[in-house]
């Protein structure tokens, strides 16, 4: 009860938060949108059992520990699951939309402690309740648990890199066998968790089957999918990793000829959640369904604290592109003028918005106020760079009303009477000296 | 429904119109436009509307079209021969708009005496003569010709005409004057030495009936020989102001080095764009102080002088004053003049550029100073020298600027008749005996008079005196 009660309040806070946020007034009509459609769904769909039927459970997790040497010393199973488990959702790019502590009714079996003459191979299985949610990966477990099943007494990694020193190397090759209903991209992060080893992962193994023991993808070689991040973290991106079916099993099996490294395996989704919400699709609304009404380790809290996170992100990334905005225009009063009219002019084009053109056409005055003739002049000539007839594809030509609402030095009345005598189509010239109607 | 020809007049007209709003860089734009739907076998419409009613932005695109159409080119030079100015379309930019060239106005000397007119005089005057009576109405004018709004005439004096223009230009002297060579004269005191050098300056603007560009040079303690340079540089940069703010088609036609020696001599001279923008303003052209805010209707003089600044706004000050580039500068103006206006210097392109010098420095200065100024070859160099002293240097030739009674009699005659006095200061208004004594005195000038200013104050004395029934208010 104490723990609900500590959820609500965590939440309330955050909500809260984001309601004095000073976030558009559009993101807060977005939440009661979302809070509506919850309780349509709720209310809709509740008896919809072929919807209910469905889950997205990762069921069974099974380790296995390969050593290559005789283990020396007891090998100590210790998986304490948290209260809260991190849960890390993934959006485009593999940006982090969420994080969030959230409780997860999971249960672990396993023998503890693990007798010490515990044969080279040995299978742990571990079972467990954990429901990953085509927009939610769960990173957490499967890193306690491989951290736990790295031998406490490893020998120390010395010569490295190469092939040549594998006696040395502790070698870990866990298999993780994932079942989901839907087709996942994965991601390996390969952690190291000493600070003295290197950063990069040169050679590993790691072969991909189905749930047949086919081979659906391996890489041998890790160093070219592996990206640098700040030491010592490798990470290694396995993209679009998926067979395209319902029902996706896949077996990990790998190895690494180094040691100290901590595994994470990350299943990501292919529909990001953000393009979900954006687009309204039935598709969206099926899965939004079976997200709310089918999961039961999903809280409309959780969802509630998504979505508000979404649209805070939303609200941040307004923010960032309107700084960004801020900086281009204060950039604009140090260029010559003739740099900065035009700069002006592309940004004004692009940003649609009326904020931001109001912002820009508030830095253009300053600078018409500051240089007027010049700004006058710069335009005028730009202009009659830049004017085309009529026969110019659209795309080149100018946006004569824009122009008119975006700067000062010439009137309305006189851009109209440019459009007229270059745009417009004057009477054609005819040999008598006199003028004849033309386009 | 349009007829071909107004068709034709709205074209031109779009096109002047687009010219003006986007200035001198369009015009091949604008004549690529104009090509497709306008030819030539318009001439008519063409001089009416870019000759005649154009303006300054008129005769640019013409001369440019010209340029690419070599009878509509002919024909431009052709007009420019018969009316190098088109009076219409040209009045805030044109003639009237020299405020640069005025005196700073200033009141009348109260040692002169006026007639204060009835208001039905007022009106008589106005019907018959002067569009604009002055209030206080001299009729032999005011003593000092500065004084005189009437001192000049806008066009040059046919033989035997009157115009209302109170200066007597018929003395022999004043032929030196206007002569394209050095002089040096001696006017005394009284003798319209001033009024002398306002109307040969008049005479002598770029677009005055006499065309040259005219320099002004004023003498005066303190005077140190060694800031002639900067005084002369000064006069320069006025002289270019001047003929500036009565018409800028010189300068915007010239052709791109000498117009960018022109340009960067006056910045340099007025300091900074500002500061010469504000002169040219005060010279009378409609330049605004913020362009920006004038949405509102724009006048054709606005664009015309919008194009002035436009190519004003090209160059950067020039940072050093030397006499050589002094006279470059001045050299390329008269070329720049002469192009532009071939009305009689086809040949060599030249105007005549004079060097008006008011030498009014004390006499035990004057003996030291006026020598070397009158030998000073840069100043010679520069165009024709003209120094106007009050003391006499018989060893240098001076011109004396004298009066006879004869001379004296024929300037009031001349005033007499300019404002045509005898239509109300006849005998039925004056009165016999009044009358008989003006005209004794206008017919019997006295031999020791010498001076017409002393002429002209005795004569307005006397009507003070004896035009008591105009005065109003007695």
């Amino acid at each position: 009860m104490q723990e609900c009660l500590d959820i609500l309040k965590e939440c309330w806070l955050k909500v809260k938060g984001f309601f004095r946020a000073p976030c558009p007034t559009l993101c807060k009509h977005w939440l009661i949108v979302l809070l509506a459609v919850y309780a349509v769904l709720s209310l809709g769909y509740q008896a919809s059992a072929p919807w209910r039927e469905r889950t997205f459970s990762m069921e069974r997790t099974e380790y296995r520990v390969m050593s290559s040497q005789d283990p020396v010393g007891e090998y100590r199973l210790a998986i304490h699951y948290p209260k809260k488990i991190p849960i890390e959702a993934v959006g485009e790019r593999g940006r982090p939309l969420v994080a969030w502590l959230w409780r997860a009714s999971a249960t672990a079996t396993a023998t503890s402690p693990v007798p010490a003459n515990v044969s080279p191979t040995t299978t742990l299985s571990l079972s467990t309740s954990i429901t990953p949610t085509a927009a939610i990966s769960i990173s957490s477990p499967i890193t306690s648990s491989t951290r736990a099943f790295i031998p406490s007494s490893s020998a120390p990694v010395t010569g490295l890199p190469g092939r040549a020193d594998v006696s040395a190397v502790t070698a870990l090759s866990p298999t993780t066998e994932i079942t989901a209903t839907m087709p996942i991209t994965w991601r390996l992060l390969i952690m190291a968790t000493s600070a003295d080893t290197p950063s990069v992962v040169s050679q590993a193994n790691i072969i991909f089957t189905d749930k047949n023991g086919l081979e659906i993808a391996s890489v041998l070689n890790l160093q070219a999918g592996t990206r640098e991040a700040e030491a010592p973290r490798a990470i290694l991106y396995i993209s679009r990793f998926t067979n395209g079916q319902q029902e996706n099993r896949a077996r990990l099996d790998f190895q690494l000829w180094r040691g100290d490294y901590q595994l994470t395996l990350i299943p990501t989704t292919e529909v990001p959640i953000t393009v979900n919400l954006e687009t309204r699709c039935a598709a969206f609304w099926r899965k939004l369904c079976d997200l709310f009404l089918n999961t039961p380790a999903l809280s409309w809290v959780s969802i509630l604290s998504i979505c508000a996170n979404f649209l805070i992100k939303q609200h941040e990334k307004k923010v960032a592109e309107a700084r960004e905005l801020q900086n281009q225009v204060q950039a604009l009063k140090e260029m010559p003028i003739k740099q900065a009219w035009e700069t002006f002019w592309n940004l004004y084009k692009t940003h649609k918005a009326n904020d931001s053109r109001q912002s820009l056409k508030r830095a253009w005055r300053e600078i018409e106020t500051f240089y007027p003739f010049e700004t006058s002049r710069v335009i005028r000539e730009w202009l009659t760079d830049h004017i085309q007839q009529s026969e110019a594809p659209p795309e080149d030509r100018i946006s004569w009303d824009e122009m008119a609402e975006a700067q000062s030095s010439l009137s309305k009345e006189e851009i109209e009477t440019l459009r007229a005598f270059f745009v417009t189509g004057l009477p054609r010239r005819c040999d008598d000296g006199h003028a004849r109607d033309g386009n | 429904m349009d007829t071909p020809a107004m068709e034709i007049e709205k074209t031109l007209q779009q096109a002047l119109r687009s010219f003006r709003i986007l200035g001198a860089a369009s015009q091949d734009k604008i004549i690529k436009r104009l090509d497709a739907h306008v030819n030539d076998a318009a001439l008519e419409a063409i001089k009416e509307e870019y000759y005649g009613r154009g303006g300054l932005a008129g005769r640019m695109l013409l001369r440019a079209w010209g340029q690419s159409n070599p009878s509509l080119g002919a024909k431009f030079t052709e007009w420019l021969c018969d009316d190098p100015v088109p009076q219409i379309g040209a009045s805030t930019t044109g003639r009237g708009a020299c405020a640069l060239w005025r005196a700073p106005s200033r009141p009348l000397s109260s040692a002169q005496t006026f007639i204060q007119l009835s208001p039905a005089h007022l009106a008589l005057l106005e019907k018959i003569a002067v569009p604009k009576p002055p209030a206080c109405y001299t009729p032999f004018g005011p003593e000092k010709a500065e004084d005189d709004p009437r001192l000049c005439s806008p066009t040059a004096p046919s033989e035997g005409e009157t115009i209302p223009s109170l200066f007597y230009d018929k003395m022999p002297w004043y032929a030196e004057i206007s002569a394209e060579q050095h002089g040096l004269f001696f006017a005394p005191r009284g003798c319209g030495r001033t009024a002398a050098i306002w109307r040969a300056r008049h005479a002598h603007r770029i677009t005055g009936y006499q065309p040259a560009l005219s320099l002004y040079l004023l003498l005066r303690p303190p005077f140190e020989p060694a800031h002639l340079l900067n005084l002369v540089a000064d006069a320069l940069g006025r002289a270019l102001l001047c003929a500036l703010a009565e018409d800028a088609y010189w300068f915007i036609a010239a052709e791109r080095e000498t117009q960018a020696d022109m340009g960067r001599f006056l910045l340099g001279w007025a300091g900074d764009f500002a500061v010469l923008l504000q002169r040219l303003r005060d010279g009378g052209l409609p330049i605004t102080a913020d362009p920006i805010r004038n949405t509102g209707d724009k006048s054709d003089t606005f664009y015309d002088s919008r194009l002035l600044t436009d190519v004003l706004g090209r160059y950067s000050p020039w940072d050093h004053l030397h006499w050589d580039d002094m006279i470059a500068v001045a050299r390329a103006a008269r070329v720049a003049i002469g192009k532009a206006y071939p009305v009689s210097y086809q040949e060599d392109w030249n105007y005549p550029i004079y060097l008006w010098v008011d030498f009014r420095l004390p006499q035990a200065t004057a003996y030291r100073e006026l020598p070397p100024l009158w030998e000073h070859d840069s100043l010679r160099q520069m165009g024709n020298l003209k120094i106007f002293t009050q003391h006499e240097f018989p060893e240098q030739g001076q011109i004396r600027m004298e009066w006879e009674p004869r001379h004296l009699h024929a300037m009031l005659q001349h005033r007499w008749d300019c404002v045509k006095a005898d239509l109300f200061l006849d005998q039925e208004h004056l009165g016999e005996t009044s009358y008989r004594s003006l005209q004794d005195f206008l017919t019997n000038i006295p031999d020791t008079a010498h001076s017409p200013q002393e002429v002209i104050r005795e004569g307005n004395r006397l009507l003070e005196a004896w035009g008591e029934p105009l005065i109003a208010g007695r």
